[in-house]
């Protein structure tokens, strides 16, 4: 890890900000224990509006972290969305790294 | 939203999603309610569609109930191999039934002879406290703890009581009682999570 002239870690470099922000945490956290999971599902388990929650996606997809597939299922319209290798890697990497500075 | 995020808890949310509609709880329910009622009725032939009927109404409650309300989910490797975990559990309880079956046909003066409806009562018991673990629902346990009592309680009561059969009087009285516990469930579930009319 990044570290100052005086030995201390370089929060600003080095926490993935991206992840650090509670919704997308909690999606990747979700992610991290499925396969893949739909939009309803991450909408009532993180309590979000669909608009919010799509906002949050987004971020995640554009920076590789995910992967969302859009389909049908019983003829209603199904988002499955799952973590990227990249996404859990990141992932990973994100709660060592808070490990080792809450330590 | 709730900002705290522990992984434990998001853990449990996840197995959550596999007991807190109240399904399971209708399906056991409905096992033990029918298991007494075909004996009651004797029809003992139709005791192993039951659990056909269980797996009907649990996936049909989810595929009408559930996934419009929370979604579906695919379960990742940890999940996975929790619940082969389970069936191989059921597997060695399926084994032990049959081994018990055996030993109370044996001879009359075996224990397993003499007790074979707690014994019976016991393996249900189990598998339902195993389905609880597996699931995280404590109040699977509340339910063998009830279904173990019954069987065992219906039994010892029948050497005294003739007027009526004790055992499966307890036997659909538990199945009843799971029956309406799991319907509460459900409604509390129906209630909490509405239907998501629309995607994104």
């Amino acid at each position: 890890m990044a570290r100052n002239s005086k030995g201390d870690l370089n929060l600003e470099q080095e926490i993935n900000r991206l992840i650090h922000e509670p919704v997308r945490l909690k999606v990747l956290a979700f992610l991290s224990l499925l396969e893949s999971a739909d939009f309803t599902f991450l909408v009532s388990r993180l309590g979000l509006t669909m608009g919010n929650l799509s906002a949050h996606i987004s971020k995640l997809q554009e920076a590789g972290y995910i992967e969302v597939e859009k389909g049908y299922k019983d003829n209603r319209p199904q988002t499955m969305i799952s973590l990227s290798e990249a996404g859990r890697k990141a992932f990973q990497e994100y709660r060592q790294q808070m490990l080792q500075i809450l330590q | 939203m709730n900002e705290r995020i522990d992984l434990k808890n998001i853990r449990r949310q996840v197995y959550l999603y596999y007991s807190e509609d109240g399904l399971v709880d209708i399906a056991v329910g409905l096992v033990i309610f029918g298991f007494g009622l075909l004996l009651l009725l004797d029809f003992p032939a139709f005791v192993g569609l039951l659990g056909l009927l269980a797996l009907l109404v649990w996936y049909g409650g989810k595929a009408s109930l559930v996934f419009p309300r929370v979604g579906t989910i695919r379960p990742g490797r940890e999940i996975k191999e929790r619940f082969q975990g389970f069936f191989i559990n059921l597997v060695v309880i399926g084994i032990g039934v049959f081994i018990l079956f055996l030993l109370s046909r044996s001879g009359g003066g075996s224990i397993f002879a003499r007790f074979s409806l707690s014994v019976f009562g016991f393996v249900v018991a189990l598998g339902i406290s195993i389905l609880g673990l597996l699931l995280d629902a404590p109040r699977l346990y509340f339910y063998a703890g009830l279904v173990f009592l019954a069987m065992a309680g219906g039994e010892l009561l029948s050497e005294q009581v003739t007027a009526y059969d004790p055992f499966l009087a307890a036997v659909i009285g538990s199945g009843a009682v799971i029956l309406v516990a799991g319907s509460a469930v459900l409604i509390r579930f129906l209630r909490k999570y509405p239907v998501i009319q629309r995607e994104e």
